[in-house]
């Protein structure tokens, strides 16, 4: 038994760049496997301690009446409520920060670094600003003319997406551009006469809906909004909700995928040595003795990929973390990998590949060691499948080329594999791409107006140019969907809706977003019932068309329309669109909102957005090159005596490389075209998940250009492998196929 | 009777029909006989010698070989018969490509409880200075060689050998066929010799010709020649 062993070592530096590509692969997938779900554990487990820590409110309200015994109602209702004032302040360089005094009891800032606020002249920085700005602590800042030294990173729940608007477009997160600052209540008197303030309560049994009640039927209430529906939390649930399917599904398909294909690669191996294994069983060892031997290299092989995989994901955990939190203002509690997950990890391989070619091994040694020694790796008779084919016609190599790619079905499946599980990566990054590009040029396409003015009162005159509209917000029976309805005039030019055939649709239609209409079913002519959020008075309207947007769940209709159902005058508006910044009086103006620096917003993200797809793609690359290199490089071993015979007959080596290599073209081809549906059904499965409970939709969009893309990335990196392929077909000695005859 | 075989038969599937590469074999060889066994190219030499040592099954007819019927046997017997009782010189030498002349020899001393010195069965064959070279290495006859040492490191009762010097030159053959005798007569073993050269039937003790996979011929010759005196 011991000597046998000495063959294992021998074979793997022989097979070197199958081994070492076969680790490579499984310790990426790994890696990729429990980094992904770690980070989700982690973020997820990190998230959960901060609501507790940070007291998380249960809502933000603003009372119509004073409290008259604060103390007396929050225990006599079992509610925590506490007031908290901000003002927001520009910094220079473009950044602006929202500053909050310090709260005691809800919403409290959890410190990440340093230490919290104890003097006036004290402020804690927000976590992804500190990160994004690389700011070092104790940094003198200036704040409304008043300067302060950053004591502490912190982050604070109600802010855990740190977004400047929750309009449509404030969606994407800046955090070079907004961030939030907390001061004393003492320092944020002296930087503002009249600040911003809000109200928050903390339900103790957590029932919210009671608290509400309790709160209107006390000091009434002129505002009113849920944890559960801030933008700036649901957000961040819902991008980590995101990555939890991504993390949970994608890395799990790929590892099951690279399992599989280290178990057929190592499998085909086995069947390789069919005819030593004959030999030694025919000198007297026993089948069990054989398929343990066998079982060794693929051990290995699965075992240390799949270690080194876990221990780079252990190693890189602390600056992925990192990463991700720049994106959720989430203090890390936890930072290391679950060992639930690392046991997947290292599992699943070897859980896969063992039992797999053992059963191969079982099944091959089964046969007598008399058969097993005189056949070569392949059935050296015609099968039916090429006997039916009567392969009879054409040239010798084309005959050759055929017949080899039908007894080498298997391993053509196996090359599809290959192909699919590289196709399937590098289309994931070209999906991702392709959908927030239209998410985003969808968003800013058709939107002419580069400003939005929200007016006091209606008004019948329009002195300061741009497009006069109406805008109204209205909420569905349910009350779970508020969203804004525009009321266009005829002659609008600055907002155009457009149907997916690209064409525009005209106004006088009533039109809802593609976003609303996905997220409650809507088709042209459905009937849509709603409260007008102000007075709660009930319409119900007929939806005549839908248009591509999906970054806002909106209704737009004639202006006139609106007016009527607004009960103003058909001829009135609220609101002004302008190319250009207009000069109302500032009594006049409800709210400005400026979509330049929204867009602005949009195009930072984007970048490290392309970056970190660019990342996957790379990923993608390796892992197919891996794969397609593996079953390449199998294919020029199982075909090992018969090129040697061929070149002592005389062949060129371009001869046999087209002769042997050239039949994956069609197996890659093919499980490139199969990743496609597999990649859009499980992406699809992925997106309505993790958008239903906002107000965006994400389009799911795989372009032709990308799929080229990819499709040409594939073929590469095929080619690469087939580079590898042909050295290895060169280096077949002629002397294989006259020595050992039949070895 | 070391071995007995009754009505033994061995067919192959070929297309639609049925062909059988041996037919109704019956002998018996009794322990420390040296056999040949002869016969034209096809005529079922190698299927014969195969199901006599465990590694092909018959289709017909039992086969007895020290006491078990291998061909009733589990598996797990007959690996063990493999293992304890028989020394196999394969016709394509069938060494592992990866294992060294010693590590190929050793891999079946390994297995075994009592197994013969390697160096000293690697210096009957002539390979002590080639021990550490690899098969791809070697020449036809040197793997020959080693596919006999190897066999013959088990001490086994039987020794099976297929066209042993099929692919040997005259000198090397005849030391080999030598060393054939030399184990026979000191170990008491049983071996049983495949190949198409009648001048080495002389040597041994019986003949046993086929044709067709039929039995044409058996009979006693009695070590008419000693193996310095084969010809070819
Ligand atoms: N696996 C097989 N399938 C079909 N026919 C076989 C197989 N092995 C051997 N044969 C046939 O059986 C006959 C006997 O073969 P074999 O015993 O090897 O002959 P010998 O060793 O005498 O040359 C031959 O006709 C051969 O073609
Ligand atoms: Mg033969």
């Amino acid at each position: 038994m011991n000597t046998l062993l000495k063959r294992l070592p021998r074979t793997a530096r022989s097979n070197q760049w199958l081994v070492y590509g076969s680790i490579t692969m499984v310790l990426l997938a790994c890696m990729l496997y429990v980094s992904l779900n770690a980070l989700l554990v982690d973020i997820g487990q990190s998230r959960s301690r901060f609501e507790r820590d940070s007291r998380i409110e249960s809502a933000t309200f603003l009372p119509q009446r004073p409290f008259t015994d604060l103390a007396a109602f929050e225990s006599d209702r079992g509610l925590t409520i506490e007031r908290r004032r901000e003002v927001d302040a520009a910094v220079p360089g473009g950044l602006t920060l929202r500053v909050f005094e310090q709260t005691e009891h809800i919403d409290l800032p959890v410190v990440t670094a340093g230490r919290e606020v104890q003097a006036d002249d004290e402020m804690l920085l927000g976590q992804t600003v500190a990160t994004a700005l690389k700011v070092p602590l104790g940094t003198t800042m200036a704040l409304l003319g008043r300067s302060f030294t950053v004591v502490g990173f912190a982050s604070v729940p109600d802010y855990m997406y740190p977004i400047r608007t929750t309009d449509d477009a404030g969606i994407i997160l800046d955090p070079r551009a907004f961030g939030i600052a907390v001061v004393t209540p003492a320092a944020l008197d002296t930087l503002v006469q009249v600040p911003l303030t809000t109200w928050h309560v903390r339900a103790i049994d957590g029932n919210t809906d009671k608290a509400r009640q309790a709160l209107a039927e006390t000091v009434g209430l002129t505002y009113w909004q849920d944890i559960g529906s801030n933008p700036r939390y649901t957000l961040a649930t819902a991008k980590l909700e995101g990555a939890a399917s991504v993390s949970t599904s994608m890395p799990l398909v790929i590892l099951l995928l690279t399992s599989l294909l280290l178990a057929a690669a190592q499998g085909r191996i086995v069947r390789m040595q069919r005819n030593q294994l004959g030999t030694l069983k025919a000198l007297g060892y026993s089948t069990r003795e054989l398929v343990l031997q066998e079982l060794f290299l693929p051990a290995v092989i699965a075992s240390s990929g799949s270690v080194l995989g876990v221990l780079a994901s252990v190693l890189t955990m602390r600056p992925l973390l990192n990463f991700m939190v720049s994106y959720f203002s989430i203090p890390l509690y936890v930072a290391t990998v679950p060992w639930k997950t690392a046991l997947i990890g290292l599992v699943a391989p070897i859980f896969f590949v063992v039992p797999a070619v053992a059963l191969v091994a079982v099944r091959l040694l089964g046969q007598p060691p008399a058969k097993l020694m005189q056949t070569t790796a392949i059935s050296t008779r015609p099968g039916l499948l090429e006997r039916s084919l009567h392969l009879t016609r054409g040239s010798f190599q084309n005959r050759f080329a055929m017949r080899a790619a039908i007894r080498g079905l298997t391993r053509l499946g196996l090359l599809m594999l290959g192909a699919m599980l590289a196709g399937y990566l590098l289309l994931f990054g070209g999906a991702m791409r392709d959908s927030m590009d239209t998410l985003v040029r969808g968003a800013f396409k058709d939107v002419r107006f580069n400003y939005t003015y929200l007016l006091t009162a209606p008004q019948l005159e329009n002195p300061w140019g741009g497009e006069a509209i109406t805008m109204a917000p209205f909420t569905t029976i349910d009350g779970k969907l508020t969203f804004q309805a525009t009321g266009l005039p005829a002659t609008s030019t600055l907002l155009v809706s457009r149907a997916s055939s690209g064409a525009a649709i005209p106004v006088d239609r009533i039109i809802v977003t593609r976003a609303l209409a996905l997220k409650l079913g809507l088709q042209p002519g459905s009937t849509l019932a709603l409260h007008q959020s102000a007075t709660g008075q009930e319409v119900t309207l007929t939806v005549d068309a839908i248009s591509e947007s999906y970054t806002t769940a909106g209704l737009i209709m004639p202006q006139d329309r609106l007016n009527g159902l607004l009960g103003t005058p058909s001829a009135s508006f609220n609101a002004i669109l302008s190319a250009t910044s207009l000069a109302i009086p500032a009594r006049d103006v409800l709210m400005a909102l400026s979509t330049a620096e929204s867009r602005a917003a949009f195009d930072s993200v984007i970048a490290p957005l392309y970056a970190t797809l660019g990342g996957v793609a790379v990923f993608a690359v390796f892992i197919a090159l891996m794969a397609l290199s593996i079953v390449t490089t199998l294919a020029v071993e199982e075909e090992r005596i018969t090129i040697s015979l061929l070149k002592v007959l005389g062949y060129q080596p371009e001869e046999l490389n087209r002769m042997v290599l050239s039949s994956g073209i069609v197996a890659v081809t093919a499980g490139f075209m199969l990743s496609i549906p597999l990649l859009l059904t499980s992406v699809a499965r992925l997106f309505t998940k993790t958008t239903s409970s906002i107000s965006f939709s994400l389009p799911i969009r795989l372009s032709p250009l990308s799929i080229v893309v990819c499709a040409v990335i594939m073929l590469a990196t095929y080619l690469v492998s087939l580079r590898a392929a042909r050295s290895k077909v060169q280096s077949v000695g002629m002397a294989v196929s006259l020595k050992t005859a039949r070895e | 009777m070391l071995i007995q075989l009754n009505g033994v038969g061995r067919r192959y599937q070929m297309g639609q029909g049925d062909f059988w590469a041996l037919k109704d074999v019956t002998l018996s060889i009794p322990e420390g006989q040296m056999v040949t066994i002869l016969g034209p190219s096809g005529s079922g030499k190698s299927t014969l010698l195969n199901i006599v040592g465990g590694i092909d099954r018959a289709d017909a007819g039992t086969v007895r070989v020290a006491g078990i019927d291998i061909s009733h046997a589990s598996e797990r017997d007959l690996t063990q018969f493999r293992r304890a009782t028989v020394g196999f010189v394969f016709q394509f030498f069938n060494l592992i490509p990866n294992l060294t002349v010693h590590e190929n020899v050793e891999v079946t001393a390994d297995i075994v409880k009592k197994s013969l010195p390697i160096a000293e069965v690697l210096d009957a064959v002539g390979l002590t200075a080639l021990a550490n070279r690899f098969p791809s290495e070697l020449s036809g006859g040197e793997q020959q060689r080693v596919s006999l040492a190897r066999a013959v490191v088990k001490n086994p009762a039987l020794l099976l050998a297929d066209e042993l010097t099929g692919s040997l030159d005259f000198a090397t053959s005849r030391d080999i066929l030598r060393l054939l005798v030399q184990i026979n007569e000191t170990y008491h073993t049983t071996v049983v010799l495949v190949t198409h050269n009648a001048a080495i039937a002389d040597m041994t003790d019986r003949v046993i010709r086929l044709r067709s996979g039929e039995l044409e011929e058996d009979r006693l010759v009695g070590r008419l020649i000693k193996a310095e005196e084969v010809t070819w």
